[in-house]
C-alpha cells in the first residue's frame, strides 16, 4: 500500500478505512483514494465532526514531507498556505492544500524539535511555498534547508530579537491540549 | 575597485543582496516603495536590460503590523476590528473570515436575517472594492478620468454602508452570532436604487474604458499567467478565474447562505491582464444579482443571536474558515486552547499568494507592462504585509 510501511502506526489501519469510506461518499474516490495510498503518513487524522474545515489530515515525519508534497503536486492540488504553531513538543508546521476542481482541504502536519528547527524546503515543488517558508523563518525561526533565498520577508532584516511568535514556556500547550480527540498515537516520536 | 566598494555599501540589505548579478550590462532599479502605481508601500527590485525586466523581486514588510501576534494578546471580540485594517478595500470579507472561524469553533447559530444582511453588505463591499481597483488601475495606465467615475459610484456605497455600520472604510460590522445593527427600509430602497444605477453605469464603463483601443492594447496579451503557474503559486480569486478556472470559495466551499443564490462565476481563458480585468467587471454584475436576490428574499426576525457568547471561550480545537474576498480566498486558521484569546491565528491573504507569482511573470516584459501586470493582480499592500 505505502512504499514505507515501517513508519506507519499500527493504530492507523482503522482510521484508514474510515477515511476511505468518507472518500467514497464524496464521489472522488479514485483521486482521493490514490492520494491516500501514496502519502507516507505517520498518522492520519480521523475525519469527524470535531475536525472542522478539513477533508483530510495527515501527520508525516519531516523526512517524508517532500515526498508528500510531491504527491499532492502530482494530484493537482495547490498550496493554500504554510503556517506554524508553537507547541510543547516543538514547532508544528501546517501545510494546507486545496484543489480547484475537487474542493476539500487537506492538511499535512509535521513537528520539528525546538533545538534544531530545520525542515526540507518544498519551494522547488511549489514555488509559492517560498514566501510562506520565509514567513515561518521570520516568525518562528524555522530553517528550511535547500531554500534558495531564506532571508527575512516581512520583518526588518536588522531585527535581532527572538522570533516574535514563539511563546513563553508557561504559555505553551501540548498537541493534545489544542488539537484534542484526534487520536494521536501514544508516545509519538518527534523529529 | 573603489567603485565596487561603493556599490557594495550602497543601498540596504535587499538591494545589496540583489545587486550580485551575472551580467554586466544591466541596471538595478528600485520600483517603490513610494511609487504611485504600487498603491501603498510595495517595493520591487528590478534588474533591467534597457526597458526589459531581467529579474524582479518584491520586497515586503513596510507596513507589517503583526496582526497574528495582536490576535494572540486580544480576546476574540477585541480582535474583530483589526480585521478591517488588514484589507481596507474589502474589510467585511476579512471580518467574516475571523467571525466565521469563531462561530465554526463554537457552533454558534446565526439567524436567517443576519445571514442575508451579511451577504448583502459583503457583496456591496465587493463592488466598492472592485470599483476602487478599476479606477486606480486605469489611473496607473495613464487615464485619470475613470477614477472619478468610479469614486462617484463608490461614494454611494460608502454612504449606504455608513448609515448602517458607522464607518466608511475599515468596517467592523459582523458579530459572533449575527451583525451589529439591523437594516431598515431606507437601506433596502437605497440599495435597490444603487443596483439599478450601477447596471446602467456598467454599460457606460464598457463604452468609456473597456472598448477603448489604447486601453485594450495595454492589457491584451500582457502578463499571461498560465493556469499551471497559478496552481504552483496558490493564486485564487480573479487571478485564477482569468486563467480559465472557475474557482470561487462561494461555490467550492459554500459558507453562509451562498448556495441559495443564482449567480455565475465569470471565467476567461485568455490568461492575460484583460482576462482578469473582465472577470472583475463581470463580478460587479454578479454581485448586483446576488444583492437583488437577497433583498427580495430578506426575512424578518432577529439580526443577532441573543444566546451567542459576548466573551467567547471556545473549546480547544483548530478550525479553518475561508471566504471569498475581493482578491481571492481569505482564510483564517484558528487554534484555540480553551482560553479567552486565540492560541494561534494564521491569516491567509490572497494578495500574498497572487503577488508571489509576479517575479516569474514579469521576466522579460517591459517596465510599462509590469505596471499593468501589478495593477491587474489587484494588490492591497496592508493585506500582504499584515
Amino acid at each position: 500500500m505505502t512504499t514505507d510501511n515501517k513508519i506507519k502506526d499500527s493504530n492507523s489501519k482503522e482510521a484508514t478505512s474510515n477515511t476511505k469510506e468518507e472518500a467514497f461518499q464524496k464521489e472522488q474516490t479514485s483521486d482521493l483514494d490514490q492520494l491516500i495510498n501514496t502519502i507516507n503518513w505517520l498518522y492520519n487524522f480521523q475525519v469527524s465532526e470535531k475536525y472542522k474545515g478539513y477533508e483530510l489530515g495527515y501527520f508525516v515525519i519531516p523526512r517524508n514531507l517532500r515526498h508528500s508534497a510531491r504527491r499532492m503536486d502530482r494530484a493537482g492540488y495547490f498550496l493554500e498556505d504554510v503556517s506554524c504553531i508553537d507547541i510543547k513538543e516543538g514547532l508544528q508546521l501546517v501545510y494546507h492544500f486545496d484543489h480547484y476542481d475537487a474542493p476539500g482541504r487537506i492538511v499535512i502536519r509535521t513537528v520539528v524539535t525546538r533545538d534544531d528547527p530545520s525542515l526540507p524546503t518544498i519551494s522547488d515543488i511549489y514555488p509559492g511555498a517560498s514566501w510562506h517558508e520565509r514567513e515561518c523563518y521570520d516568525f518562528f525561526g524555522v530553517r528550511f534547508t535547500g531554500h534558495p533565498n531564506l532571508v527575512p520577508l516581512l520583518l526588518d532584516p536588522e531585527y535581532e530579537g527572538p522570533p516574535p511568535l514563539l511563546k513563553e514556556e508557561s504559555a505553551r500547550r501540548s498537541m493534545e491540549q489544542i488539537q484534542p480527540e484526534r487520536g494521536f498515537p501514544e508516545g509519538m516520536s518527534v523529529g | 575597485m573603489d567603485l565596487d566598494r561603493r556599490l557594495a555599501s550602497s543601498g540596504d540589505f535587499y538591494s545589496q543582496k540583489f545587486q550580485t548579478t551575472e551580467r554586466e550590462d544591466t541596471l538595478v532599479l528600485n520600483l517603490g516603495p513610494q511609487h504611485p502605481s504600487t498603491h501603498g508601500v510595495l517595493r520591487i527590485l528590478l534588474e533591467i536590460d534597457g526597458e526589459y525586466i531581467v529579474r524582479a523581486e518584491p520586497v515586503l514588510g513596510y507596513i507589517h503590523r503583526m496582526h497574528e501576534k495582536i490576535a494572540e494578546v486580544m480576546t476574540y471580540t477585541q480582535f474583530a476590528p483589526y480585521t478591517g485594517r488588514i484589507d481596507y478595500l474589502h474589510p467585511l470579507a476579512w471580518g467574516w473570515s475571523h467571525i466565521g472561524a469563531v462561530e465554526r469553533l463554537m457552533d454558534v447559530q446565526v439567524p436567517e436575517r443576519a445571514e442575508y444582511i451579511r451577504v448583502i453588505t459583503c457583496e456591496l463591499n465587493r463592488i466598492s472594492s472592485h470599483l476602487l481597483w478599476w479606477g486606480a488601475y486605469i489611473n496607473d495606465l495613464g487615464a485619470f478620468t475613470p477614477f472619478f467615475y468610479a469614486f462617484d459610484d463608490r461614494e454611494i456605497i460608502s454612504d449606504i454602508l455608513q448609515r448602517i455600520i458607522g464607518s466608511r472604510l475599515t468596517f467592523s460590522f459582523y458579530r459572533i452570532g449575527g451583525v451589529a445593527t439591523d437594516i431598515d427600509d431606507r437601506f433596502v430602497s437605497e440599495t435597490r436604487e444603487f443596483c439599478n444605477r450601477m447596471k446602467e453605469r456598467l454599460k457606460m464603463y464598457k463604452a468609456l474604458v473597456t472598448d477603448n483601443f489604447i486601453f485594450r492594447n495595454r492589457l491584451e496579451g500582457i502578463g499571461e499567467i498560465p493556469f499551471e503557474t497559478c496552481r504552483k503559486y496558490g493564486a485564487t480569486g480573479p487571478v485564477v478565474r482569468g486563467s480559465g478556472k472557475a474557482y470561487d470559495v462561494r461555490r467550492s466551499e459554500p459558507y453562509s447562505i451562498y448556495d441559495r443564490f443564482d449567480f455565475e462565476i465569470p471565467v476567461y481563458h485568455t490568461c492575460d491582464a484583460m482576462g482578469r480585468y473582465l472577470v472583475r467587471m463581470d463580478e460587479i454584475r454578479e454581485s448586483i444579482k446576488i444583492i437583488e436576490q437577497a433583498l427580495d428574499a430578506l426575512p424578518q426576525g432577529e439580526c443577532l443571536n441573543r444566546k451567542a457568547p459576548k466573551r467567547p471561550k471556545p473549546p480547544p480545537n483548530d478550525v479553518y474558515f475561508a471566504v471569498e474576498g475581493g482578491r481571492g480566498k481569505v482564510g483564517a486558521h484558528l487554534v484555540s486552547d480553551g482560553g479567552r484569546s486565540p492560541y494561534r491565528l494564521k491569516l491567509r491573504s490572497p494578495s500574498y499568494s497572487n503577488l508571489s507569482l509576479f517575479s516569474e511573470v514579469a521576466q522579460g516584459t517591459l517596465i510599462a507592462d509590469a505596471i499593468s501586470i501589478l495593477g491587474s493582480l489587484d494588490l492591497v499592500i496592508p493585506e500582504i504585509d499584515r
